[in-house]
């Protein structure tokens, strides 16, 4: 039977649990950063690497790593940004941590500041989040007034400010570049790299951008025995705990907080409690819905990193989005492409007109106007966005075009065969 | 220099250059959109794309990349020709065309497509797009320019201008995705002086000229180096033209001068050279009173009897010439004037002049100077002052003969009133003006597009111009007129061409020393001994 | 042309980033709030003025993020989400029931200006969808009956 292992929701799952500061510190808040003040930045750095752990948000990179890129002496001041833009269709776990435990967030967005040489962070969160916006802005203020932000907290002698900034509605502004172009109040089309953002980020500063997730690790890693821990949780290369959003036709939708060697099947059905109405599972997209889809049989993988990629799909953000035998596959894809051809920034060629065009192509199935040559024109449509993109959207866009026609081809035939 | 691989050929690159920069100095093409050498690098239009088989550390790169924004690497070997690329460049030329109109026999921009030459290079022949295209329409966008924004491919080298180049900001994107649009907001018209640029960077049709709008096929245009007469910066222009009518001037790039660029007042200069209504269109003699038409025997004839009848002193003798001159006329003035008068009373207009300082290297291009040689007048020391104190001083005195060039002094009635009581005035000019009617013998010259000459610039850079159209029948280029009234005038030196008079000046001409009109070539050289104050005062600098 | 209070709203953003453009988004969310969820071409001028931009640059960032309104919205926006795992549980539904209620299509406004519906794309509630905000509010797992009960009530 699988279950929950409880480090980040550790506080979220208690019922008892009050989300403000002084029932964070009583929960054992704060703890790590006040160690953290002792130890040296490249220490925590490294502890962070000796952790494993892989960025949440998606394309899984080590964190540690990542920060060890940072340009160091150019005089710039360095900038941590927490991606908190989450918008990739079925993923709604950044969203728990802000609204139900800011501070654990916010502790691992000071440790990590206070790794990286970082003096003000800023925390992008998607315009849409209302209340989880209103609850960072009410913890920020709890830690400016007890001192725990601003200069000198704790005695560390170290100076933080945190912002929370609000986005504005736009997918794409989860990608790094595009991000930042958007934090510096334009319009958030992904930049050419190189320059990387560890070298050339906000307002031409070294900067790491990291998620809220990934951030909201860091006071465990960083507590004592904490990196050897969260290394011990999962298989090798895939450490730790993650949130997992699990949606579509299951019983218990949510977001479950699970080691990365629990199967797929088991969250379906363990954790999920199975397909609603007793149907049958028909697949599952396991990570965002650009991650390649996955069919019935092929369930029974390791819910991590490399074992996903070893099958041909992606962990992604971690949100399976489960359907049952009653779906439409063509529709499914159809919504998925309109999401990708909506949000795509536009700047560049094959994405702002492959998005639209494979689009209307599967619209033409819906009318009942498919054929065997337009099915083909699809996957090529779709293939040829695939790697000749500016960002990863173009990516992200075919990636479900492709593997849609390859799993499920009957699904559109069903559409024109009849005819 | 490093280098690196492209096709199995070295390329040079200075540390830090992106692939695609190196190539394209190096002489060789990759097809491109939306890079440009003057803007910042986007790499957006996906049409550069390179196979790196060995990105310099023995490895290749996973994917196909952008050659514009691929920096170059010792050792790199980068494949511009195999099957991946070309299914690329394919794949992005079919994407580039799915919304474009291809209304090609409509559009001016046909024959100078970047869009319509790669696709039929690069591309397939044949779209699988079956649905209604993006339909956005025309807009007019500015003073000089119209928008057909259908034809749009979302380059975005016209944002990039009015940010970077102008400044200006007027141009921007909007919307997303599919519905990206590059305009101007809510038909707001641009304002800033440039915009004739923006059709030139503009790879498809969606930028034109409204000046060249439906006017003619461009593959049908001939093209000439020159130099835009227009102000003192002398931007080099290609003046291109057919069945000796010109129908445009084009910025040839430079970078001594003015890069890429070319203002919209230097462009519509080009109508002047098409002007026949007010040219002079062949000599003109003073007989009881009226101008009549004379042949050039008659009109040399005429000036030699007269000033032999007249025999002036050096100090009754008058040269005036504005700095529209080339240098060589002004050479050839002065030689007159030595050699057949033993006099040095030659004058020029030489108001203060200035020009905007800016953060915006464009805006410098437009000076208050509206003529092309003040410098060479300088460089040749040909006199005048600011309130044209000396000349008024010279007029106080008897005048006998006085040669006007071109239209100098053209508001200054007071110094016209008093050469009017001369017996002779000669007027050398290509469009009849005021001292036409004051003239005894008027000599029909040519504008810029008809004959050679060179030009010296503002920053004292001497630069040709070709012979774009040809000229009226009965007119002669001056620095011919002129060395033909020296030899009428018994002198002995003979000039049958530009480089000729050019040689003689160097040789005789200080400023002039060291410089030989063959290194003049497609850029221009500067002189050696500057003038030291041009009379350059900065104005206001621009916000 | 701000009211005190926003002024000190917007001199507080404007002291949290290295430059005055930077803190545009956050400004134009700030004001369209204050003009009952849209902005004009006035405002976006004051805006542009604040952070030192030129106003295309404002109207770039503006037709860029699907926040952002150049028409006025109903008093009561729906933002109803119909993206992947939304549309798996009924989000569809549950957009088209909402439009046959109040009689107008998605991007419109009832003539009475009380509600106004949006198609929302992913809205980042997925494991408790179908979700829509109204406003400023979320609502999770909202059933056709509930939407009923909610605009009934928003009404009055």
């Amino acid at each position: 039977m699988a279950e929950e292992t409880l480090v980040l929701f550790k506080n979220i799952r208690n019922p008892k649990y009050d989300k403000s500061l002084a029932g964070y510190k009583r929960s054992g808040g704060f703890k790590s950063l006040k160690k953290v003040f002792g130890m040296k930045p490249e220490e925590v750095v490294q502890e962070v690497k000796e952790s494993g752990l892989r960025g949440r948000g998606g394309a899984g990179f080590p964190t540690g790593l990542k920060w060890s890129f940072m340009a160091k002496g150019t005089g710039k001041p360095s900038y941590l940004i927490a991606n908190a833009d989450e918008s990739e269709p079925g993923t709604c776990k950044d969203r728990e941590l802000m609204l139900k435990d800011p501070h654990l967030f916010l502790e691992g967005l000071m440790i990590s500041s206070y790794a990286i040489g970082c003096h003000h962070a800023y925390v992008y969160v998607r315009g849409e989040f209302f209340p989880a916006i209103k609850t960072l802005n009410a913890a920020v203020g709890e830690l400016y007034a007890d001192g725990l932000l601003g200069t000198n907290p704790l005695g560390s002698g170290f100076k933080l400010d945190i912002t929370i900034h609000t986005g504005a509605g736009a997918y794409i502004c989860g990608e790094e570049s595009a991000l930042l172009d958007s934090l510096e109040g334009k319009r958030g089309q992904p930049r050419v790299k190189p320059p990387f953002p560890a070298v050339s980020g906000f307002n031409g500063c070294p900067t790491s951008v990291n998620n809220v997730e990934t951030l909201a690790c860091i006071p465990f890693i960083l507590s004592d025995g904490g990196a050897e821990a969260f290394k011990s949780f999962g298989p090798q290369n895939n450490s730790g705990t993650h949130l997992v959003s699990l949606s579509g036709h299951v019983n218990c939708p949510g977001v479950y907080e699970l080691r990365m060697d629990v199967s797929m099947k088991d969250i379906i059905y363990d954790i999920g409690g199975g397909i609603r109405d007793g149907k049958k599972l028909k697949g599952v997209i396991p990570g965002g819905s650009s991650s390649p889809v996955m069919k019935a049989d092929e369930v029974d993988v390791l819910y991590n990193f490399d074992d996903l990629a070893k099958i041909g799909t992606m962990l992604g953000s971690a949100a399976m989005m489960v359907f049952d035998e009653g779906t439409d596959i063509v529709k499914l894809l159809h919504r998925i492409t309109r999401f990708y051809a909506h949000e795509s920034c536009g700047q560049c060629t094959p994405c702002r007109e492959g998005t639209h065009w494979s689009s209307q192509i599967i619209q033409d199935f819906l009318r009942g106007n498919g054929s065997d040559e337009k099915l083909k024109r699809l996957y090529r449509v779709g293939g040829n966005m695939l790697g000749t993109t500016l960002c990863a959207l173009g990516d992200a866009a075919a990636m479900p075009i492709q593997s849609f026609v390859n799993k499920f081809p009957e699904e559109f035939r069903k559409y024109y065969a009849t005819l | 220099m490093p280098f690196f691989q492209i096709d199995g050929e070295p390329v040079e690159y200075e540390p830090g250059e992106k692939v695609l920069s190196a190539v394209l100095r190096s002489g060789k093409i990759i097809p491109h959109y939306c890079y440009h050498p003057g803007m910042s690098v986007v790499a957006t239009c996906r049409m550069c794309l390179v196979d790196v088989i060995d990105m310099g550390n023995g490895r290749p790169a996973p994917k196909l990349q952008t050659a514009c924004s691929l920096d170059a690497m010792e050792g790199m070997k980068v494949e511009t020709l195999n099957q991946k690329v070309e299914e690329g460049q394919k794949l992005v030329n079919e994407f580039l065309l799915v919304n474009h109109p291809l209304d090609c026999p409509v559009c001016d921009q046909s024959g100078e497509c970047i869009l319509q030459d790669y696709s039929f290079k690069y591309g397939s022949g044949k779209s699988e797009m079956d649905y209604s295209k993006r339909v956005n329409g025309w807009r007019d966008i500015g003073t000089f320019v119209a928008m057909e924004r259908n034809r749009c491919i979302q380059c975005s080298r016209c944002d990039r201008f009015t940010r970077e180049i102008t400044g200006t900001n007027e141009f921007g994107m909007f919307n997303r995705g599919h519905e990206l649009t590059l305009d101007t907001y809510a038909d707001r018209p641009m304002t800033n002086k440039f915009q004739g640029n923006m059709a030139d960077i503009c790879p498809v049709g969606a930028i034109t000229e409204k000046e060249f709008r439906f006017k003619r096929r461009v593959w049908k245009l001939k093209k000439n180096y020159s130099i835009c007469t227009g102000c003192s910066s002398g931007c080099n222009v290609t003046i291109e033209h057919d069945r000796n009518e010109v129908f445009r001037l084009k910025p040839h790039e430079n970078q001594n001068v003015n890069k890429w660029w070319l203002c919209d007042e230097g462009r519509l200069t080009y109508r002047m050279m098409n002007e026949r209504k007010t040219r002079i269109p062949r000599p003109l003699g003073r007989v009881e009173g009226n101008l009549e038409g004379v042949s050039w025997e008659e009109a040399y004839g005429a000036i030699v009897k007269r000033v032999k009848e007249l025999k002036p002193f050096p100090h009754e003798v008058l040269a005036l010439t504005d700095t529209r001159a080339s240098n060589e006329e002004l050479f050839l003035l002065q030689k007159l004037l030595k050699e057949g008068f033993s006099s040095d009373n030659i004058f020029c207009p030489l108001p203060k002049w200035g020009q905007s300082e800016s953060d915006f290297f464009i805006n410098t291009l437009i000076t208050t100077d509206k003529t092309p040689n003040r410098a060479g007048a300088l460089a040749l020391k040909i006199k005048g002052d600011e309130k044209n104190a000396k000349l008024k001083k010279v007029i106080e005195g008897e005048l006998k003969v006085v040669f006007i060039l071109g239209n100098p002094f053209e508001a200054e009635s007071e110094i016209k009133e008093i050469i009017k009581r001369t017996q002779l005035v000669v007027h050398l000019g290509v469009f009849h003006n005021s001292w036409g009617e004051i003239a005894d013998v008027v000599l029909p010259g040519q504008y810029y597009s008809e004959k050679e000459g060179t030009y010296t610039n503002k920053h004292q850079r001497v630069q040709s111009t070709e012979i774009a159209i040809q000229a009226l029948r009965r007119t002669r280029p001056e620095w011919q007129i002129l060395a033909e009234l020296l030899q009428s005038l018994g002198q002995t030196s003979c000039f049958d061409s530009v480089p000729q008079v050019f040689a003689a000046m160097v040789q005789e001409a200080k400023a002039f020393s060291g410089v030989s009109f063959d290194e003049i070539g497609s850029l221009g050289i500067e002189l050696k001994n500057k003038t030291k104050d041009t009379g350059m005062k900065v104005l206001v600098k621009q916000a | 042309m701000f009211s005190e209070d926003i002024q000190a709203q917007v001199d507080n953003l404007l002291c949290r980033y290295p430059i005055k453009q930077n803190a545009l988004i956050p400004i134009l969310l700030l004001v369209q709030k204050e003009n009952e969820g849209w902005l004009t071409e006035e405002w976006m001028q004051h805006v542009a003025d604040i952070c030192e931009v030129p106003l295309t640059h404002i109207e770039g960032v503006v037709t860029f993020y699907t926040m952002f309104r150049l028409k006025r919205p109903g008093r009561y926006h729906l933002q109803i989400c119909t993206c992947v795992p939304c549309c798996l549980v009924g989000g569809t539904e549950l957009l088209e029931h909402t439009e046959k209620k109040l009689e107008i299509q998605a991007g419109h406004t009832t003539d009475d200006g009380v509600f106004s519906i949006e198609e929302m794309e992913c809205i980042g509630a997925c494991s408790y969808a179908p979700a829509v905000i109204v406003n400023e509010d979320y609502h999770e797992q909202v059933t056709p009956e509930e939407m009923d009960k909610m605009i009934k009530e928003l009404r009055q």
